[in-house]
Formats: structure tokens, C-alpha cells, sequence
């Protein structure tokens, strides 16, 4: 998710492949922004591991670039909605949560998440999470919008965007008021199907990242749109382009995700995979990643020293209730089912 | 006679090495890609795996789920739009620098001109189109500015159209270089023996100077709808919810919807209508070619 | 159809002077010189493909100076032929007559495409494609296309050139029945003055961008109007020499250093005085072996084999250049061991001598 923050308006997934991995090497498949200088450098030093970074558009190019060969990465960092799927392909081995620092000091809520763990074995170890809201304009949406009905509103018509993912298929669902999003029937799928068909018309572009999606608010393409909490409503009003976007939790709920770290299997670097795993629980590894892309730290004993109260406050650290009013990815039961909606209604004409 | 055979073996070797490179070179990487392409399209998906068999259902389902066969046919849609607007704005473009433009170097820097753009990156002359054609774009401050609308127009950006209009700038050059090279070959003397047989520069166009040039006419128009079908680019930039194109669906089973076989069927079918296509092409002109003897 | 005070130029070139032509209804008339002298330039302005710096052209007593090429009831057969390639023999020669202004019924059509192909000899090739024809097939198609159309006047350029020696005779022979079964004026161009001499009614010489000369084959061969005519059609050996005076209607001239004296008989050269330089021209075929009046003596330089004619290349007492003579296989018979060296005499008939003034001494 959150790809790219400025960088390419669109996801290609055509992605550099790293070189094969040398001894010292410590090869990430991983998001845009996740692997800024703030963390490879320090991380170099301590440990003598060289971090070389690949990104992912979606969490679904990691299970794409696993398939298409794997033994090229080492670490990979995919939502946890999407842990599971890569345990059960067996792309990756299970972790030992006590080989890693700090771990005691990650909220239980996620390291203990039955995403992360399935019969005692633990698969992924929690890095940073945030949330996904709906922005709009002010000046051109009357009122305090507090629903998800702004996304379906004919008023907006040719002025609402949405990102590019089978989440869309979520929204709709809340939207509509069935409850196991996750996990809908084929009938609540296909009344999804029709609705996110029939909202067709008024979307003016799906966006692919978040700097497309800032593109669109800024260029005044689109009103309305779901978007990465804290981060497109700052980048766009940061522009100064004359007029401001805003942010809000819709009562049918905003979403939450998190992202984990993964071992490839049979990586032949899992000694420097290791050390990044702990590094990125300490407080330089959790406060310079939360820096880095705005979204709140997993591990708010870590960052208890290197964060500001007014941080902390906007990053929710210590605030694990605000979890509790978002709606957090799960994997669909059907996974695939819900690939193969929404890639239907972006086919329908 | 036994030493002309020794000498036939001796040098047949090294030509053999020589040829052995590309050969090997061309049957490793296209021959074999496109051999394993064709037997995964058999296989049977298990999300989210994928296990090898031999079964049609891939097939089957390519044309008996809409979400497949629209966007085939969108696909072939805009293709040909595309073709049809790059060969009527190119084809006049080449006329224009052959038969009108009376200086060499003019014609030279002209062509020049069209071709120029082919060195810039696709990328971002597709991306120029978004900056031309937005709501806070080129376009409609222009207008605006002209004082022929008061509200941006919507309509230029994020659709069909405007993906259309994206690729057939883009591939004007292709049907430019071929066209030009077939009017340049048409001998001078026969535009002055048509009007010296009693006919008017327009008959002379439609009667020779048209089907002289169909040879590059067809290689031009075969090349942009080629290019135009596989094209991935445009959708994501420039088009809107509706623009989802084959190359859009090819790359999200293989990537998002980790759905392999069904994407290796669709890429064999797109192989096969492009191949197709090349085999027409290369069949029309083969009969322009025998009649121009 | 008439030139008058036609003349072009391309930029500061100028490909054609001030010219006047005529041409009579049903006339053939040839346009020779060398390559570069203004042939084409003159064809094509009659064609309409160019137009002139200054004159007019009148066709049939109409202004056609700047009228298109399809506007004018001329037909072009061109040089390389310019067949359509993508159309069959038929479908080239029926091009022409299907347009607006022709009016034709397709019954007519028809019947001139038959007509013309008959002509031509090409009746079973209507349905070919001219690659798969020969040079001397295209030829004859170009012809019939443009015969087709029955223009007032059928201009041809350099119409067989492109063709092997052998297939250029036989269509010199079918240009000339052609061009007598339709009587329609025919404007040729050719370098090739035997060609010109075999078909032409009428030969305009030129050089260099001006017409040094128009008339019946025989005229030009008889009386050349200056030396390069006389050189160019029939070929003649000039000799510089001296005018020693006239008596009794004979040209008394010096060659060389005045060892060679001979008499002419002609009309006068006007303007010439006693001693003054003048340009002598024998031509190869009048030079007769052995003496007689007006002898030329001197030692062979070669012998040329021709087959029923000898050519003899020899180099006259007192003339610095060698002279050729042509003479019929048969007059050598009695000088069996003729050959480089040997002393040989020729003389020549005064009525045969070519006179002109000498515009370079001067
Ligand atoms: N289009 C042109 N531009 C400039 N000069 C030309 C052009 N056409 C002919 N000429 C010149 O005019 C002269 C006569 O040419 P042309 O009529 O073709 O000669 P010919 O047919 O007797 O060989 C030549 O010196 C040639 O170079
Ligand atoms: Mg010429």
C-alpha cells in the first residue's frame, strides 16, 4: 500500500531485480519510503549488512514476484492480510520471536494477531502500521461528510477516485452494511460487484498510488477518494494550490492495516534478515521509519524516547483503542474470489 | 571430388558457428518463453499456487466471462480507433513532406521533426498528454482563456478518448516513416503520366498515388495496431475506470490475481490475433507487391 | 501546333533561347541533339509539365502556354515508359479514356483499348502486368496508352533509347507505320541522328539550348548549315583551309598549308574575301579511292572493318589531322595489302565539298 509517496504517479510493478546476494547483503522486497538512508546507513554500521531495497506496488506483487522466482529476496514486508496467503503458498519460513530484541515490547494486539501466528508458529514480526480514510474538499463538498455515501453520491459524479485494489471491495461492503467484509457470500459479492459497476460512471480515475492520488486532489481532478490516513491530506495541502482537502473517519469506519517482516525461505542471509528484524524494533529502527513515511510505530515501548509528546499524540502511540475503531485487513477467505471482482469491475465497460 | 567435400566440410563449420549464436540465441529466449507460455496456459490454478495439467478451461473461461472477452474487444476497439486517426493524420503528414515540400533540406528537417519525439521517452510524452489535457490543464486554460467555456471541461481526460487521442500521437511517427518511404519511391513520372493522360491531381491521388503507397499504408497501420493492442501505458496514465486494456489484464493475473495459467491463455490468444494480424499484413502486402511486380 | 519565342531557364541556367517551331498537321517532326541541349525542356513544356520563361505555345491556334497537362490534347509516351504497375496493359490504356472530359461510352472504350492494342501488336497481352513484359512490350504499351487518347500531337521522348540495337530498328520500322496510320503529328526527341533521319518528315537540330537548323533529313545531309550540323548529321571530317576565290561557279580552296588544292561546286559562302579562313567538310562516304579531280593523298594511319564497308583512317600531306573515309568493300578489292603505312590517294566530287566560314579563325 502507501506506495511511493512522490515518487512514480503510477505503479508499473516494474520493479529493478536485485542482484543475487552476497554474504554481507540483505536483500528487502518492500514499499516505497521503507528503506530511506535514515535506516540502511545506521543499520549498515551496527550489523555490516548492505541493504538493497526492491518495491512492491500492491501487496499482491509479493506473492506475484515470489512465484516468478523466488531466492532473490530476503526479507519481504506485505500487510497482514496477506501473511497468511505467503505461509500457505510456503514462500517463507517461520520466525522465532524469541531471537528478536524487543519483541515483549510490540502491542500484543498485533504481534500476537492469529494473521501473524497459526498453530503456535509465528510467520511475520510487526513494523509500522496506519490507517485508510476518505479526504475530500471542503470547498466543494457541502456539509461535514461522516459517511462512505460521499464515495457513491452522483453529486460528485466525474470527481470521485478510489485506489486501485480489491480493498475497494470493502468499502463498498461497509457501504452497503454487511458486516464480515472478509468473508461475504457470493450473493453480498455480487450486489459489491453491482454497486462498485454502478459507482463506475462517477470515478474519475482509480488511483494506483499515493502520488497519483495527490496528483488528482491537486490538480483539482477529484473531490472525493479514500487515501492513506496523514499522508495525502498533508502532501496536497502542503502545495499551497489555493484551496485545502480534509480528512474524516466515515461512520461505517476507516481501515486499519499493519505491515510485517517476512523470511524468504531458505534465505541464505538469515543471520543480517535476523539483525534487521530486531533493528527494526529498537528505537532508531521504529522513529526513523515512522518519520520516514508518517504512519504510527508497532512498537511504542521503542519509541518512548525518540518521539515528541505532539508525535506521539498524532502517531496514536500508546493509543491502541484507535485500533478498535478502524476495520483492520484481514485476508479474505477467499482471496481469490475477491481478486477476480474487482478485476470484473474494472473490466466492465 | 573427395577433396571438394573435405573443403565443403572445412568451411561449412565456422558458418555453422556463426549461425549457431542467434539460432540458439532466438530459440532460448523466444521460442522456449513461448513454449512454456502455451503449456502453463493448460494448467490448473490452486490459489495460490498453480499445478501443471492439460485442460481448456482457461480458454473456456476467456470467452465465456465478460470481464475477459469486453476487454479483448475494448482492446481491439481502441487499437483500431487509434490506427484509423494515426494513419488519416499521418498518411496527409507524408504527402505533405513528399509531394508539397519542394526543398530537400525542409523535407529532411521536417521529418526530422516527426520522428524527434521518438527519442523522448514514452513515459513521458504520454505523461504530457495528462498535463495537456487535465481538467487544470493546457487545454482548458487555453479555452478558458479564449473565453469559449468559464468551467474546465472534464471530458478530455480520463476516458477512452483521451487514450486514443495519447496513442495515436504516439504512433503517428510510425505510419509517417513507412508512408513516406512509399511515396518517395513512386516514380515522379508517373503523377505526370496520369495528369498527362487527362486526369486531375485528385484522380492521380486516388488511382496511383494511393494504391502505389498502400504497401506502407498497411505496414504502418499493422505496426500501430500492434503496438496500440499491447499497449499498457496509455490506460494507466491518461485513461479512466472504463480503459482497462489487454496489457492491463495480462500484467494483473500475473501479478495481483497470481493467476498464471489463465494469464498464459490470454497472452497466447493475444499472440495468436497479433500473429494473426502480422499474416494478413504480410499477405496484403505480398499482393500489392506481385502487382507492383 | 507552334512555339513562339519560347524560352526557359532554371535559375540562372538556361536549358532552352528564344525558339520558334512549327509544326504541320500530321507532321513528324525530331528534335535532335546531344545530351543537355534543351530536348526534354522543350518536350515537357509542350507536355505541361513546364512552363516557359517567355513565349507562347499554341496548339490547334489555342493558347495552351500555362494550361495543366490534362487540359491539353497532347499525349506523352515518356522515356522510362511510366506504366502503371499495379494495373494491367488494359487497365494503362483504358486510364485515360475513362475520365470527365474524354466522354466515352464504355462500348468506345472498350473499342479503343482493342484498337490501340491491336496497333501495337499486344492484342494477347491485355491482361499482363508490365514487369512481366520486356522493354520492347512496354514500349509498345506506353505508345498505345498514349495513342489512345488520340491527342492532336503525340510527343515522344527519346522513345527508344532504352531499348538493345537490334529491338530499336524493328520499332523504328513500327513507329513509322504507326504514325502513318494515324496521322497524327508526332513531336520526337532523340540524340540519336540516325533515328532521327529514318523516321522524321522534318529534323530540328540543336545545340546548346538553341536550333541550329530545321529541315527534311536530306536537306540537313546535303546542306548542313554549319559545320556542327554537317558533323552531327552524317558525320563529316572538317578541314581548316583557305579561300583562294571563285570562278565560274567552283570554289577554288586551299587545305592545310596549300598542298591539297580542290574545286567546289555549290552556291557561294556570302561574306567570304580572297585568303580568307574557311572550314572545309568531306564527309567519309563521298571521299572515293584512287585519283581524280580534287585528290587528297597521304599514308594510312588504319583500317577499320565494317563489314560491307571499310573505314580508312589517313593522314593527308599538309593537313595536321587525320581524315576518315568510308568506301565500299568492293573498291578495296584491288588493294589487297592496304594497310598502315601505305600510301593512299582519295579524291572527292565537287559538288560533295561542304563549305563554311571559319567562325572561330575570325
Ligand atoms: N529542373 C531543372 N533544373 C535545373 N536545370 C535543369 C532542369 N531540367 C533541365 N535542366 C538543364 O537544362 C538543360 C537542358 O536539359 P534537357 O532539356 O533535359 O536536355 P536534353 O533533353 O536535351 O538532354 C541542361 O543543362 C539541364 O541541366
Ligand atoms: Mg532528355
Amino acid at each position: 500500500m502507501k506506495a511511493g509517496k512522490r515518487l512514480a504517479p503510477f505503479a508499473l510493478g516494474l520493479v529493478a531485480m536485485a542482484h543475487a546476494a552476497a554474504a554481507q547483503d540483505l536483500n528487502i522486497l518492500t514499499w516505497e519510503g521503507y528503506a530511506p538512508e535514515t535506516i540502511t546507513r545506521p543499520f549498515a554500521e551496527a550489523s555490516g549488512c548492505n541493504i538493497t531495497a526492491s518495491y512492491v506496488g500492491s501487496n499482491d506483487d509479493f506473492a506475484a514476484k515470489l512465484a516468478a522466482g523466488g531466492g532473490v529476496y530476503d526479507i519481504i514486508t506485505p500487510s497482514s492480510d496477506t501473511v497468511p496467503l505467503l505461509s500457505q503458498a510456503g514462500f517463507v519460513d517461520p520466525i522465532d520471536p524469541a531471537a528478536v530484541e524487543n519483541y515483549a515490547g510490540i502491542y500484543p494486539e498485533f504481534s500476537q494477531s492469529p494473521a501473524l501466528n497459526l498453530d503456535g508458529i509465528t510467520w511475520a514480526v510487526p513494523l509500522i502500521w496506519g490507517s485508510v480514510s476518505l479526504i475530500y474538499r471542503p470547498d466543494m463538498v457541502p456539509g461535514t461528510p461522516d459517511s462512505i455515501a460521499v464515495l457513491f453520491d452522483p453529486a460528485y459524479a466525474g470527481k470521485i477516485s478510489m485506489w486501485d485494489d480489491k480493498s475497494a471491495i470493502y468499502w463498498a461492503a461497509r457501504y452497503l452494511g454487511y458486516e464480515n467484509i472478509f468473508d461475504l457470500t457470493d450473493e453480498q459479492l455480487e450486489a459489491v460487484k453491482a454497486k462498485l459497476i454502478e459507482q463506475k460512471p462517477l470515478v474519475r480515475k482509480y488511483w494506483a498510488s499515493a502520488g497519483e492520488l495527490t496528483e488528482l486532489m491537486a490538480n483539482q481532478e477529484v473531490y472525493v477518494s479514500n487515501a492513506w490516513t496523514g499522508l495525502t491530506f498533508k502532501e496536497v495541502n502542503g502545495l499551497n494550490k489555493g484551496f485545502t482537502v480534509a480528512e474524516f473517519n466515515p461512520k461505517e469506519k476507516s481501515e486499519g492495516w499493519m505491515d510485517s517482516m517476512m523470511l524468504v525461505k531458505g534465505t541464505p542471509n538469515q543471520e543480517c534478515a535476523m539483525k534487521f528484524i530486531s533493528y527494526m524494533q529498537s528505537a532508531e529502527g521504529q522513529c526513523a521509519l515512522a518519520a520516514s513515511t508518517g504512519y504510527f510505530p508497532v512498537n511504542p515501548g521503542a519509541v518512548a524516547a525518540c518521539m515528541d509528546e505532539a508525535t506521539k499524540k498524532e502517531r496514536q502511540v500508546g493509543n491502541i483503542d484507535f485500533v478498535k475503531s478502524l476495520v483492520m485487513w484481514q485476508q479474505p477467505a477467499r482471496l481469490d474470489k475477491y481478486i477476480e471482482v474487482w478485476n470484473a469491475v474494472k473490466a466492465a465497460p | 571430388m573427395r577433396g571438394k567435400s573435405v573443403l565443403a566440410r572445412r568451411s561449412a563449420l565456422p558458418v555453422l558457428g556463426l549461425f549457431a549464436l542467434p539460432v540458439g540465441w532466438a530459440f532460448l529466449l523466444l521460442i522456449v518463453p513461448y513454449g512454456i507460455m502455451v503449456a502453463i496456459s493448460f494448467w490448473t490454478r490452486q490459489f495460490p499456487l498453480f499445478v501443471p495439467d492439460f485442460q481448456f478451461g482457461n480458454y473456456l473461461q476467456l470467452f465465456s466471462d465478460p470481464q475477459y472477452y469486453t476487454v479483448i474487444l475494448r482492446t481491439a476497439k481502441i487499437a483500431a480507433l487509434v490506427t484509423l486517426a494515426a494513419t488519416c493524420l499521418g498518411y496527409p503528414l507524408a504527402y505533405y513532406l513528399v509531394f508539397v515540400i519542394k526543398t530537400e533540406r525542409l523535407r529532411a528537417l521536417l521529418y526530422m521533426l516527426v520522428i524527434v519525439p521518438l527519442w523522448v521517452s514514452y513515459l513521458l510524452r504520454t505523461y504530457t498528454w495528462k498535463t495537456i489535457l487535465g481538467t487544470d490543464g493546457a487545454l482548458n486554460s487555453a479555452l478558458k482563456w479564449l473565453g469559449v467555456i468559464d468551467q474546465p471541461i472534464s471530458l478530455f481526460l480520463y476516458n477512452q478518448w483521451s487514450m486514443v487521442i495519447t496513442l495515436t500521437y504516439i504512433f503517428i511517427p510510425f505510419v509517417v516513416m513507412p508512408v513516406f518511404a512509399a511515396l518517395e519511391n513512386i516514380p515522379r513520372n508517373l503523377i505526370e503520366a496520369s495528369e498527362d493522360l487527362g486526369v486531375r491531381p485528385f484522380g492521380t491521388f486516388l488511382r496511383v498515388i494511393l494504391p502505389l503507397s498502400a504497401g506502407g499504408v498497411i505496414s504502418g497501420a499493422t505496426v500501430t495496431f500492434c503496438l496500440a493492442f499491447g499497449d499498457f501505458v496509455a490506460p494507466v496514465l491518461v485513461g479512466g475506470p472504463d480503459g482497462t486494456m489487454v496489457a492491463n489484464l495480462l500484467q494483473s493475473q500475473f501479478g495481483a490475481a497470481l493467476n498464471w495459467p489463465l494469464g498464459s491463455a490470454l497472452a497466447t490468444v493475444v499472440l495468436l490475433i497479433v500473429m494473426a494480424l502480422l499474416w494478413l499484413s504480410a499477405r496484403l502486402d505480398r499482393a500489392g507487391r506481385v502487382a507492383l511486380g | 501546333m507552334a512555339l513562339e519565342g519560347v524560352s526557359k531557364s532554371y535559375g540562372a541556367v538556361q536549358a532552352l533561347g528564344q525558339t520558334d517551331l512549327v509544326l504541320n498537321e500530321g507532321e513528324f517532326v525530331t528534335l535532335l541533339g546531344p545530351s543537355g541541349c534543351g530536348k526534354t525542356t522543350t518536350l515537357r513544356m509542350v507536355g505541361g509539365f513546364e512552363f516557359p520563361s517567355t513565349g507562347r505555345i499554341l496548339i490547334d491556334g489555342r493558347d495552351t502556354t500555362y494550361a495543366a497537362p490534362f487540359d491539353r490534347p497532347v499525349n506523352t509516351v515518356f522515356q522510362d515508359y511510366a506504366l502503371f504497375p499495379h494495373m494491367t496493359v488494359a487497365q494503362n490504356i483504358r486510364y485515360g479514356l475513362t475520365v470527365r472530359g474524354a466522354n466515352l461510352s464504355p462500348a468506345e472504350v472498350s473499342s479503343r483499348v482493342e484498337h490501340a492494342l491491336a496497333l501495337v501488336g499486344l492484342s494477347k497481352f491485355a491482361d499482363r502486368r508490365p514487369a512481366m513484359m520486356s522493354g520492347g512490350q512496354r514500349q509498345r504499351v506506353a505508345m498505345a496508352r498514349a495513342i489512345a487518347r488520340r491527342p492532336r500531337v503525340l510527343l515522344l521522348d527519346e522513345p527508344l533509347s532504352a531499348l538493345d540495337v537490334k529491338l530499336r530498328e524493328g520499332m523504328q520500322v513500327e513507329l513509322k507505320r504507326i504514325h502513318r496510320e494515324l496521322g497524327i503529328t508526332f513531336l520526337m526527341v532523340t540524340h540519336d541522328q540516325g533515328e532521327a533521319m529514318a523516321l522524321s518528315d522534318r529534323v530540328v537540330v540543336m545545340q546548346a539550348g538553341q536550333i541550329c537548323q530545321t529541315g527534311k533529313p536530306e536537306e540537313l545531309y546535303d546542306s548542313p548549315a554549319n559545320p556542327y550540323v554537317a558533323d552531327f548529321i552524317g558525320g563529316a571530317n572538317l578541314v581548316k583551309g583557305v579561300w583562294k576565290g571563285r570562278d565560274r561557279g567552283r570554289d577554288r580552296l586551299a587545305l592545310g598549308q596549300g598542298q591539297a588544292e580542290v574545286q567546289r561546286e555549290g552556291h557561294a559562302v556570302a561574306g567570304l574575301s580572297e585568303g580568307a579562313a574557311v572550314l572545309i567538310g568531306l564527309r567519309p562516304d563521298n571521299l572515293l579511292l584512287g585519283d581524280g579531280p580534287n585528290a587528297i593523298s597521304g599514308r594510312v594511319l588504319e583500317v577499320l572493318f565494317r563489314g560491307d564497308r571499310i573505314r580508312i583512317e589517313f593522314t593527308p600531306r599538309g593537313i595536321a589531322a587525320p581524315i576518315f573515309a568510308e568506301v565500299p568493300r568492293a573498291a578495296l578489292r584491288d588493294l589487297q595489302n592496304l594497310g598502315p603505312g601505305s600510301p593512299v590517294t582519295f579524291h572527292i566530287d565537287a559538288a560533295d565539298i561542304l563549305l563554311f566560314a571559319d567562325e572561330v579563325a575570325k
